[in-house]
């Protein structure tokens, strides 16, 4: 059950990080249509990528991280034997839930900060930009504790 | 003090198995929760590491290599390869050389060199009876030109940081890859002819001739990217936006390999592998404006300055730094960390930032191939099924052929500097 | 009674420039007059985040002083986005007529109002100049021109009226925009055009003056405001002083700008400012939300 639902929230992940690295790549391939044959820069191309970067690193951060996708080292764990490898595991997953945990809380305090200014092309509120942190923090910790949550209910680890 | 603080949490973090990336940002929220700095901050650096439009050019770039090896680009580059050196000993092993060169051409990311060569050359080297280790050291060490030559996220990331110009910083990665890979050509014929690798029946000229041409679109693309940018119909971001384009209309049009379900994945690779860089790059800025807080860089050069104001000598520590520093740090983490201390005191001492730049990015590309933490070795061994320990042997004559070209780029500024120099003003 | 403390000051000029000498001499004054109980440390250059981030850090908390122009501010509300109205604020006599006058004291206290920060002193940049890779004389040369703006609404606009076509670009990438051709000009005071070498490629750089911009030393107003009465008495004096200082040396560079620029081969042109004064006209009309002030500021005589 935990991994089904970790699937399901992964596989809508993926649909919004194909969306946004379309978007992204439509935008500025648009932004160089428009200056040599358009004869006219649009402003929002260069905002919107850069936007919706923050967007796909934070998402996509979530996106691996219950198959260890992210760049780690393992050999330290790996050389032990079991048991202190597995209490090592939980330590490290304890600091990623409490790190995420304030990416969320300070994260959520940058958005509302952000809320304050105008983007300068765009002009929408730097709310929506700065959500990504908040949001790919919860992720994060969401999707680290459904695979504890699914190796405790002995569903095995992901995928 | 803080940073001393800061690089030993950072290491702990790291060796307990937390992610890069996460292992600094936790480290500079302890020290922030600390010294009672706001933790917003946090949040705020992060974001600004990711919100950067030069910075895009690491998804278009990713996306780009992607499409072009599911487009059916690189088994042709690879076949153009194969006719052009594997008559000589150790054919499919310079091969392997050349094909790297190629795609690097395409790709700045040593990792996927790594793999997409890996999964082509190591079991066709095997079953041709070259060794296990062999196999691995050659597709391994010769990966490491991708960021060299350009496009190369290493010179983004270098750029973005130290205020150079990227275009300065590709052109200057011209002749220092091409110094290493036929140096590393060099070593592969001279080793295969000593351990008797096969040959491969020549191939008439006409056959090469046509090879050249099947793999003609494969083969403009880089030259499309540097003439792109060096003439300045486009910036490094929108050429490489461009670049994802060109690879879609010949993956789709011209080769006609490239499906609905490639082009998916290929986004979904990208995606993610951005996702990966680019949380390092976002916390390593937060690193960056520690330091910057607590006036580490302004330090840091006062002491350099003051045991010595010889550049030679500074080199030649900024190359011990960064290949200790390789060994275990990923490239990028480990240049947004180090470049802002590294290049005020380089400046301070009269060092070309041209120079300095490809000495930094060659650097840490050697660690990508050395133990312990060498990922491109790691990737070849997994791809070859080979214990690390084993790799490592034959990895090791190129790691020495890169530390003679660390050395050359390091005395002979002219290296570094004289290219850029011709082709831009 | 001031308690021992130390402010944070960020900006994204490096050591050499003016306004780094505005920082440091500012820094300078409030130790001396507090007795040392004061100080402040300055990260130059942005290495503590650009100038979007270094104002939003006011915000956070981790910086207590930001030197910008007053119109970095227009991102919290569009009040502060006059200090960059084409053609309004003259020459310097009506720049210190303005800004240190009874209009300008109104003017800061409004802006603090709007956006929550507290703005001291304004110091005189020189007006803007257009660099372009061809003369510029009339309107019509301007037709087609591929022209560097500020990502900010009120450049655009300014630009699009004057028929340039505008590509909103952040600071970072004029310099190889420029030399790469992606754009055929820029527009910036001497100064910028001068210490960021955009006249390498740049052969024309034409005095439009279309603004006389004011730099300022930014605070957050809940922090300021409660910082001990006599420490804000030290922060206002000592920051007008401090910007008049800026302006005295910008003054007085801005002839040797002009002077280097023209040994560096440049040509200095001079434009048909009536004809673009009145190109820019209209752009009354996109922001109402300044005309009363806009009206305030034209009658300083
Ligand atoms: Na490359
Ligand atoms: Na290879």
């Amino acid at each position: 059950m935990f991994r089904t639902t970790a699937r399901l929230i992964e596989g809508i992940i993926d649909m919004m990080l194909l969306v946004t690295l379309t978007v992204m790549v439509v935008s500025i391939c648009w932004q160089v249509f428009g200056r040599y044959v358009l004869n006219h820069a649009p402003g929002w191309t260069e905002e919107t990528a850069r936007f919706l970067m923050a967007w796909i690193t934070m998402l996509g951060s979530a996106m691996v991280i219950r198959r260890d996708g992210h760049v780690a080292v393992t050999f330290v764990a790996d050389a032990l034997p079991p048991a202190p490898r597995a209490v090592i595991a939980w330590v490290r997953d304890a600091l990623i839930l409490t790190m995420s945990g304030a990416l969320v809380w300070y994260g959520w305090q940058f958005a509302r900060i952000g809320a304050r200014r105008e983007s300068a092309a765009l002009e929408i509120s730097m709310f929506w930009p700065h959500l990504a942190i908040p949001v790919g923090g919860a992720l994060i910790a969401l999707l680290l504790a459904l695979r504890r949550a699914g190796l405790a209910a002995g569903e095995g680890d992901a995928p | 003090m803080t940073i001393i603080v800061l690089a030993i949490l950072i290491v702990l973090l790291i060796l307990v198995g937390l992610p890069l990336g996460f292992a600094i940002i936790t480290a500079c929220l302890g020290v922030i929760w600390f010294t009672g700095t706001n933790p917003i901050i946090v949040a705020q650096r992060l974001f600004s590491g990711m919100d950067s439009f030069t910075l895009l050019a690491i998804p278009f770039f990713l996306l780009a290599g992607s499409l072009m090896s599911r487009g059916g680009m690189t088994t042709r580059l690879v076949d153009f390869a194969n006719a052009l050196v594997g008559r000589f000993h150790g054919g499919l092993a310079m091969s392997n050389v050349v094909s790297s060169v190629f795609f690097s051409g395409i790709s700045g990311s040593a990792v996927a060199d790594t793999s997409m060569m890996g999964r082509i050359f190591i079991p066709a080297m095997v079953r041709e009876g070259y060794s296990r280790g062999f196999a691995v050291g050659v597709t391994a060490a010769t990966s490491v030109v991708a960021p060299i030559i350009p496009p190369s996220i290493g010179f983004i990331v270098y750029g973005v940081i130290s205020g150079q110009s990227i275009v300065a910083l590709f052109v200057a990665g011209v002749i220092p890859g091409a110094l290493f890979s036929i140096a590393a050509l060099g070593y592969v014929y001279w080793s295969s002819r000593r351990r008797n690798y096969p040959v491969h029946e020549p191939v008439p000229v006409s056959e090469v001739v046509r090879a050249f041409w099947r793999a003609a679109a494969a083969i403009f693309m880089p030259i499309l990217i540097l003439f792109g940018i060096v003439t300045g119909v486009f910036t490094v971001t929108e050429c490489s936006a461009v670049a994802v384009v060109y690879a879609l209309v010949v993956g789709m049009l011209v080769y006609r390999e490239l499906t609905p379900a490639g082009l998916v994945d290929a986004l979904r690779e990208a995606a993610q592998t951005t996702a990966v860089i680019m949380i390092i790059v976002g916390a390593a800025q937060l690193f960056a404006w520690q330091l910057a807080y607590a006036q580490i860089p302004q330090q840091a050069v006062a002491l350099i300055t003051a045991i010595s104001r010889d550049p030679l000598l500074f080199l030649l520590l900024v190359n011990l730094l960064l290949l200790f520093v390789g060994t275990f740090m990923e490239a990028n983490a480990a240049m947004v960390m180090l470049v802002p201390i590294l290049y005020p005191v380089g400046m301070a001492l009269g060092v070309d930032p041209i120079q300095l730049g490809v000495i930094t990015v060659v650097n840490l590309c050697l660690g990508l191939i050395t133990p312990p933490i060498g990922l491109c070795l790691a990737v070849a061994c997994k791809i070859a099924d080979l214990p690390l320990e084993r790799g490592v042997r034959d990895v090791l004559p190129f790691v020495a052929i890169g530390v003679v070209l660390l050395a050359a780029l390091s005395l002979l500024p002219g290296l570094s500097v004289w290219l850029p120099g011709l082709v831009l003003n | 009674e001031i308690p021992d403390m130390t402010l944070q000051m960020a900006h994204v000029y490096n050591p050499g420039n003016i306004w780094h000498d505005t920082a440091e001499r500012y820094a300078a004054a409030i130790k001396e007059r507090t007795g040392g109980k004061v100080t402040v440390n300055i990260a130059p250059g942005g290495t503590t985040g650009n100038w979007q981030e270094s104002i939003e850090a006011l915000q956070i908390g981790t910086n207590d002083i930001v030197l910008e122009s007053i119109g970095t501010l227009d991102r919290y509300d569009p009040l502060p986005g006059i200090e960059a109205f084409p053609y309004l604020v003259r020459d310097l006599d009506h720049f210190k007529k303005v800004y240190y006058g009874p209009i300008g004291g109104e003017l800061f206290d409004a802006i603090e109002a709007a956006t929550g920060f507290k703005i001291i002193g304004a110091g005189y940049r020189g007006g803007r100049k257009l660099s372009a890779n061809r003369k510029v004389v009339s309107l019509d040369d301007l037709k087609g021109l591929k022209l560097r703006v500020p990502p900010l609404k009120m450049y655009r606009r300014t630009w699009e009226l004057l028929g340039a076509s505008p590509v909103p670009m952040p600071s970072t990438e004029i310099y190889t925009g420029l030399q790469q051709g992606v754009i055929d000009g820029q527009e910036n005071p001497f100064e910028v055009i001068w210490t960021f070498k955009f006249y390498e490629h740049q052969p024309y750089v034409m005095e439009t003056n279309h603004v006389v911009g004011a730099m300022t030393f930014i605070f957050d107003a809940n922090r300021f405001n409660s910082l001990p009465s006599e420490l804000q008495q030290i922060l206002i004096e000592e920051g007008e002083k401090a910007m008049l200082w800026g302006t005295e040396q910008m003054l007085a560079r801005e002839d040797q700008y002009r002077a280097d620029l023209r040994g560096a081969g440049i040509e200095i042109v001079e434009p048909d400012v009536e004809a673009f004064r009145a190109a820019v006209a209209p752009i009354k009309e996109d922001f109402p939300e300044l005309a009363d002030w806009v009206e305030k500021i034209n009658s300083v005589e």
